[in-house]
């Protein structure tokens, strides 16, 4: 390539000027077009005066830090650009260069100066700045003999300018031969932000220098050394890009990307017009739109807006623009159709537009050929897919009074129905629909139990993989819950919304799990189950009822078969005897989790409606990206709500009259009664074994429900019987290392006041005392109103 | 030599003493405001009576943890304090009760 960029430059020289600039003309188009050409050399030979040159000096395009093949056009101000120095010899007998100083002088109010590089094949390098320093031309040689200006021209002091001065002294290294590298130097220039009709291209300028080879032992100079053309690098200048308003703060649904234009502003250009007032073909809005080549044109808005915005009108809620005359705009976006097929678009504007699709959705946008406007203009575009974001682009101008623009379409189902034209934003995406990413906010309140400690558990978002298959959204972490049950899952949910999304609970262990159902459900739920079903409750449509919530109903189907009775209170005393009844799979086995609204208001005769699980569907919808859910979690069998939120709503049931039914509002479902009843323990050692004996002393206070735990020491104990006299329903867990006791009044009358309950272990050991290897511990006594008394351990 | 003779006869009178590490045992558990003790320890306590008597463990605040009923010889009692169940808690009362419910003894356990 490097071989075929000499072969160009020098074969131009033989050429007239003419010839020549036509050559350069072309090589420039190609750098345009082909934006791997690489490194190339950016200016060349073009004047006839520098026939008689020895050697050449040219400023070299390099693109950016990071991408060489950047092409000049998209230069913004802010970007960095990057310069180098190649010098050529052109005299056969002065080739192998070994040394080169050449000096470049830098406007700071277009750049800001960066650093230099040079070549590491160049050695003994140098660089100097002339610090608020300008060229003061020897006006007796052209500008670009540098080699004169060298001997003849001078610096004057400027604080708008500064000199830098690039010397290499290659004495060693491949043989002399600066002329073979394509840049000796290279430097990085900050484009600042000036005057967008200044050609930025002079702020960079060659001015003077010096080349030399090492002939016969002395340095020869090549003399002339020319700089050219011009000394500077482009012929294009750099207008300062709009700052993007981000009006849509993301790219996504119902959005647009525009720029905004100031057309037909003769005024900057002489009077003169350099395109017709409204375009009568592509090509005129080529010209119209051209801010970099075209002095009667401006870019003065770009940014992100809605679709809306875009394509209906009126006036007070349209893109913006510098005046409501002479603008002009680019817009576009993604189209995603719904559904495939042949879609009719209808472009209507005053005055011209024109409308863009990438029917193929490969890469190249076309021109639909609708026609330019006034009025309405429909195109069939053929073979859409549903889903599939196509690129598209309307350009409009508006010279003078009225003005609109609307875009509007008809699906194959439309057309079939014989609809009317519609705009539908939710079809129009800024980005292809594949890559955006929406910023999600979606928070969880679950409504928990403070008896329930909530930063136990964390949840996960999940989508539908298959029936009752659910798989982890990728990339996401587990949101632990906070100590207000709150839960931020915004940054875990898959915003594919085909894809039907859950936020799961995750499970916890066996024994956590264990632990939280031993809390929920005790003695006081099932004693108050029995109560509801004795004085036949609700459910069997009669009176005297004792739950105030159709969510205790729920809570007290515990077979879940859809109906409470005598089935479940057999499970729940199955399960204070440590009974495998009650079924304690998994989380989603006991826990409940409905949506507050729903929760406060649940009828008594819906108990089949509420399935236990720990997971919740998240309900996503397109365009919308802000979400609040709130969920309020209960067990399955709290049926006194002891450990689930107690709702708003008491029970109402039409045509029927709850007995004894408080208000209940922001209360729990027990009530403290200040009563107190004592237990006196004792352990003792007899006949070889540990004997732990609990005596309750109720002083009178009606107990239907009484629970407590013995823990002992199981490296020196072991279970061996257990006497109750209590007068009531007992059980009995026996575990591993505790035993859950108690009793409860299944029929009228309340638990005997003086109740015994006694325990026999064998001991694993030879023991002369066995204080500290039983303890007990309180869970809880209700009355035979069900409320909660406390106990006294004495 | 008369200098090894009165050395040998001190090292004699060292070597001589009493264990006083294994005397500890000796002394009645109450004897101290508080004691430091770890599970399954060996305590010895002098009863005034062969009688009925109550050991109690009491927590800082009061309430009961846990109460042994036993019947005691005049003078020193061995008795086994396990802790291991009160994992949460650092101190605990010993009591001493008689038969009447009269308490007795009573000191601090810090439990290692």
């Amino acid at each position: 390539m490097k071989q075929l960029l000499y072969f160009i430059v020098i074969t131009a020289m033989g050429m007239s000027k003419s010839v020549r600039q036509a050559l350069v003309q072309t090589y420039f188009i190609s750098l345009m077009l082909i934006p791997t050409f690489g490194l190339a050399q950016f200016s060349g030979p073009s004047d006839s005066d520098t026939s008689d040159r020895e050697a050449g000096a040219s400023l070299v395009w390099l693109g950016t830090p990071s991408n060489a093949s950047e092409s000049v056009s998209n230069i913004r101000v802010g970007d960095t650009i990057v310069l180098g120095i190649k010098i050529s010899s052109y005299n056969a007998s002065k080739t192998s260069i070994d040394y080169a100083h050449i000096d470049v002088q830098i406007d700071k109010r277009l750049y800001t100066y960066q650093n230099e590089t040079f070549n590491s094949e160049v050695s003994n390098n140098s660089q100097f700045v002339g610090p608020n320093a300008k060229m003061q031309w020897s006006n007796n040689h052209d500008h670009y003999d540098i080699w004169d200006q060298w001997q003849n021209g001078t610096y004057v002091t400027d604080s708008n300018y500064e000199i830098h001065h690039y010397q290499t002294s290659d004495t060693s290294v491949d043989g002399n031969e600066v002329e073979t590298l394509d840049w000796y130097v290279k430097f990085q220039l900050k484009v600042n932000a000036f005057d967008e009709d200044y050609d930025y291209t002079d702020g960079v300028v060659i001015t003077m220098g010096r080349t030399s080879v090492v002939q016969s032992g002395a340095e020869v100079l090549l003399d002339p050394l020319y700089a050219y053309p011009n000394q500077d690098f482009s012929n294009e200048p750099v207008q300062a890009a709009p700052t993007f308003a981000n009006t849509v703060a993301n790219d996504g649904q119902n959005a647009v990307k525009y720029k905004s234009f100031k057309i037909n502003d003769y005024a900057s250009n002489g009077g003169n017009s350099e395109y017709g007032d409204h375009p009568s073909n592509s090509a005129g809005f080529d010209a119209m739109f051209d801010y970099g080549n075209k002095k009667t044109t401006t870019w003065t808005h770009q940014g992100r807006d809605t679709a809306t915005k875009a394509f209906t009108w009126p006036w007070s809620n349209i893109l913006p623009r510098h005046a409501n005359t002479n603008f002009g705009w680019i817009i576009e976006g993604y189209f995603v159709p719904p559904t495939s097929g042949t879609y009719k678009f209808q472009l209507t504007s005053d005055d011209r537009s024109d409308f863009w699709f990438d029917a193929n959705d490969n890469g190249t946008i076309t021109n639909t050929g609708m026609g330019m406007g006034n009025g309405s203009r429909d195109v069939d575009v053929t073979n859409l897919t549903a889903g599939v974001s196509y690129k598209f682009r309307v350009r409009y101008e508006q010279g003078a009074g009225g003005a609109n623009l609307y875009l509007k379409w008809k699906s194959p189902e439309d057309v079939a129905a014989g609809a009317d034209w519609a705009f539908n934003a939710n079809s129009i995406y800024s980005i292809d629909a594949d890559d955006v990413t929406v910023t999600m906010d979606y928070t969880i309140n679950y409504n928990i139990d403070s008896d329930i400690t909530a930063t136990d558990f964390s949840v996960k978002t999940y989508y539908e993989s298959g029936t009752n298959q659910f798989t982890a959204n990728s990339g996401q972490s587990a949101v632990t819950l906070a100590s207000n049950g709150s839960a931020d899952i915004s940054d875990q949910i898959d915003t594919d919304f085909s894809k039907v999304q859950h936020v799961v609970f995750d499970e916890p262990s066996s024994t956590e799990l264990a632990t939280t159902a031993a809390a929920a459900v005790t003695a006081a739920d099932v004693y108050l189950a029995f109560q509801e079903l004795t004085d036949k409750g609700i459910n069997n449509n009669e009176t005297g009822n004792k739950f105030t919530h159709g969510i205790q109903y729920v809570n007290a189907d515990i077979d879940k078969d859809g109906d409470f009775d005598f089935d479940d209170t057999f499970v729940m005393l199955d399960w204070l005897n440590g009974g495998t009844e009650f079924s304690l799979t998994n989380l989603s086995s006991v826990m409940r989790l409905i949506e507050t609204s729903a929760y406060n208001s649940v009828a008594s005769t819906a108990i089949g409606n509420y399935t236990t699980t720990s997971k919740f569907p998240l309900g996503l919808t397109n365009g919308t990206t802000t979400y609040t859910k709130n969920i309020t979690v209960s067990w399955l069998g709290d049926v006194n709500l002891s450990h689930s939120p107690t709702p708003t709503n008491n029970l109402s049931v039409t045509g029927m009259t709850i007995n004894n039914a408080p208000s209940m509002s922001n209360k729990r479902m027990y009530m403290i009664s200040g009563k107190e009843i004592e237990i006196y323990i004792e352990n003792e050692i007899k006949d070889g074994k540990v004997h732990a004996k609990v005596r309750t002393i109720n002083a009178g206070i009606p107990i239907g429900a009484l629970q407590l735990k013995l823990i002992y020491d199981k490296e020196v104990l072991k279970y061996n019987q257990h006497t109750f006299d209590t007068g009531a329903t007992d059980f009995n867990n026996v575990t591993e290392n505790h035993i859950s006791f108690g009793s409860l009044k299944t029929e009228d009358g309340a638990i005997n006041n003086q109740s015994i309950y006694e325990f026999v272990f064998d001991t694993l050991k030879p023991i002369d005392s066995s204080l500290g290897l039983i303890l007990f511990e309180v869970i809880e006594a209700v009355t035979t109103d069900n409320e909660q008394v406390n106990i006294l351990i004495q | 030599m008369k200098k090894i003779t009165t050395l040998l006869f001190l090292l004699l009178i060292v070597g001589c003493q009493k264990d006083y590490i294994n005397d500890i045992v000796d002394i009645n558990f109450f004897d101290q405001t508080e004691q430091v003790v770890y599970n399954n320890q060996s305590i010895e306590i002098i009863l005034p009576k062969d009688d009925t008597y109550s050991l109690l463990l009491v927590g800082i605040e009061g309430n009961l943890i846990a109460r042994e009923r036993f019947i005691g010889t005049k003078g020193t009692n061995k008795r086994t304090i396990y802790v291991s169940l009160l994992t949460d808690i650092e101190e605990v009362y010993l009591m001493l009760y008689n038969n009447n419910g009269n308490k007795l003894e009573e000191v601090l356990l810090k439990i290692n």
